[in-house]
């Protein structure tokens, strides 16, 4: 359960708060898209989930323990980078894959912070099927497309099997076939292996497909 | 993260390939340098250590001051000398050459040691005269004490004999008089009238002062011309470890009154010569490995640059600042070491090379070719410059990639 109480964005040099007294929880298991206009606040609402960022006011708390307070992780960094990489996937826009490595390395890079790459390729193999790019393993990112790098990087976050995985804009740059496509995993992966899923998204139509939606205007939650 | 680093060199080949190119050839200049300048001194040290003794016991020839007479004169009146005496005491000359045999004998340290007569003369033929110093020795002890006859270039140092006035002389002393091996000169060393020498060998050290103004003959000749029946002034001694000269110099000056000089302290201006040199080598090798670090430098920093989402994406699922930062430091020492032995390897090969060209006539060379060390401390020194210049240069840009906080980066590209 990740729970952000009284939360407050803002950035320093600017007098802009771009989130205002967020009370927010998301429970185990669920599929909650955050839905909102172009600097709504909705990504900065994940990064805050997702440790990424801190609240420069109010608390974070993930399964009951508090992470961040008042523009502070409270809890120690290196524990939240071991969290990070056990427990949380990421997806964003841009799919971030490393370019060197190929689709199997790059799903299998979280394993390496553990050393467990090797006891885990074979279920990188069965993610990369999942995602429709079996036959594709030992290929580089250059040589896939948009829609395939996409998928890779889904099935890179998933590797850990993480309880929480965030997904900013995972259709952003997609076109509707393979945005649906990534959709439809999503919706798989949260149903098969209850992983709980924050996605923000602008699109109403992919925000619908999850099981709950929040919706973000100028920094205020108008409707959860 | 030693996996990805690998891939990230192996993914920019020719960044990669350029830049290794940069640090071979800063180790290469560093051991070329080192290995010309460390043979050239190696050849040096060889020819002051093995030309002459490592340990010198010389006469000591005591000054004539104002005073020195006026007992002698006038005891017990105080003198004031229109014209004051000056001049040495006496002619040189070891006051109990057996006590110092017994001394040197007994001295589980001494290899060997040789008596010498050393004396200016003058050489004539055909109306030329040149001055020069002859050493008067019992040439097989000279033998024992110097490795001088390896540099005969005619005849042999023992042709010398003992009691038939025949000498050795510096090549370049030779081309001065014009005469050659076979030859007979007229020598005197001012004490009585000129005495028939004849040549039966030349030698070529490449010390200039040896060369051109040194000739040796027998102990008895010598103390025939100088006339001095029986005295010596110098004795030659060689040792068995050279390190151990200064202080063995040292005690034997307490034991007498005649003046004892170590190799090294005759030498002090060349060894200090040395030194210097040693701190040009240096700087210059800095130099080279700070432009070949700068390249290092300037191409992690760019990567760092270009690698900004991907280090977002690795913080971002649990890699450390720290591992970022080691992730460009390894990089910086597979490029310093691969680029650092390839170095070693063509220093090497490019020394070897060296030591095989050719330098004809040039009595700086040993066998007519260049000197090259091959001292393994140039090696290894190389090998520690090369690394540590590419693991300072990397450090800087590997540090602002571990600084590089995830949520700035993706906040920047979105």
């Amino acid at each position: 359960m990740i729970q952000l109480e009284q939360g407050y964005k803002s950035f320093s040099g600017t007098e802009n708060t771009v989130l205002h007294n967020i009370n927010l929880q998301i429970n185990e298991g669920e599929f909650v898209s955050l839905l909102g206009r172009s600097g709504s606040g909705k990504s900065t609402l994940l990064y805050i989930m997702s440790t990424l960022d801190v609240p420069s006011q109010g608390r974070l708390l993930i399964d009951n323990i508090l992470v961040a307070e008042n523009g502070k992780l409270v809890q120690n960094e290196k524990e939240v980078h071991a969290f990070r990489n056990q427990h949380l996937g990421f997806v964003f826009q841009f799919h971030y894959l490393l370019p060197e490595l190929t689709a199997l390395e790059n799903v299998l890079m979280p394993t390496f912070k553990q050393n467990l790459a090797t006891s885990k390729e074979n279920e990188a193999k069965k993610l990369l099927k999942d995602v429709g790019l079996e036959g594709k393993f030992h290929r580089l990112p250059r040589e896939l497309s948009g829609g395939e790098q996409q998928r890779v990087a889904i099935a890179r976050a998933l590797i850990m099997k993480p309880k929480y995985l965030f997904t900013d804009e995972p259709t952003g740059n997609l076109d509707s076939v393979n945005g649906d496509r990534i959709m439809d995993l999503l919706k798989q992966f949260n149903s098969r292996y209850n992983t709980t899923i924050i996605m923000v998204t602008h699109d109403p139509d992919y925000a619908k497909l999850a099981k709950r939606q929040v919706h973000l205007a100028d920094g205020k939650v108008v409707n959860s | 993260m030693f996996f990805l680093a690998l891939r990230q060199l192996l993914s920019r080949k020719k960044q990669t390939i350029l830049t290794i190119l940069g640090i071979l050839l800063g180790t290469l200049a560093y051991i070329i340098i080192s290995s010309m300048l460390l043979g050239f001194r190696e050849f040096l040290i060889d020819q002051l250590l093995n030309n002459d003794a490592h340990i010198r016991i010389t006469a000591r020839q005591d000054e004539l001051t104002e005073h020195s007479l006026d007992q002698a004169f006038y005891p017990q009146k105080l003198v004031h000398w229109l014209t004051p005496p000056s001049g040495f005491k006496n002619s040189p000359r070891i006051q109990n050459p057996q006590g110092w045999y017994q001394r040197l004998k007994a001295d589980p340290r001494v290899v060997a040691f040789s008596p010498q007569l050393n004396t200016q003369i003058l050489m004539t033929r055909s109306g030329i005269s040149v001055s020069a110093r002859m050493i008067g020795s019992n040439p097989d002890q000279q033998l024992q004490v110097t490795t001088l006859g390896t540099y005969m270039t005619e005849g042999q140092f023992t042709d010398i004999g003992s009691g038939s006035n025949r000498l050795v002389a510096g090549t370049a002393l030779l081309q001065k008089l014009g005469a050659r091996v076979g030859e007979t000169v007229w020598i005197s060393s001012g004490k009585k009238a000129p005495l028939p020498f004849k040549i039966v060998g030349a030698f070529q050290v490449g010390i200039r002062t040896l060369d051109e103004t040194t000739v040796f003959g027998s102990l008895s000749d010598a103390q025939a011309l100088n006339n001095t029946p029986s005295d010596i002034t110098d004795i030659a001694i060689r040792i068995k470890e050279v390190s151990q000269a200064k202080s063995m110099a040292q005690t034997y000056r307490q034991l007498d009154s005649e003046q004892v000089q170590s190799w090294d302290e005759v030498n002090a201006n060349f060894l200090a010569v040395f030194k210097i040199q040693d701190s040009v080598r240096y700087m210059m090798t800095v130099s080279i490995l700070i432009v070949a670090g700068f390249s290092i430098y300037n191409i992690l920093n760019m990567v760092v640059n270009q690698k900004r989402k991907e280090i977002a994406i690795l913080r971002s699922i649990g890699f450390e600042p720290k591992d970022i930062i080691k992730l460009f430091l390894i990089q910086g020492l597979i490029l310093g070491l691969i680029g650092g032995l390839l170095g070693l390897g063509f220093g090497w090969i490019a020394s070897f090379l060296l030591s095989k060209v050719p330098f004809p006539g040039s009595p700086l060379t040993s066998g007519g070719t260049l000197m090259m060390s091959f001292t393994p401390s140039i090696y290894i020194i190389g090998f520690i410059l090369s690394i540590s210049s590419s693991l300072l240069a990397s450090w800087l840009p590997a540090r602002a990639a571990g600084k590089l906080s995830p949520i700035d980066i993706i906040r920047s590209e979105g």
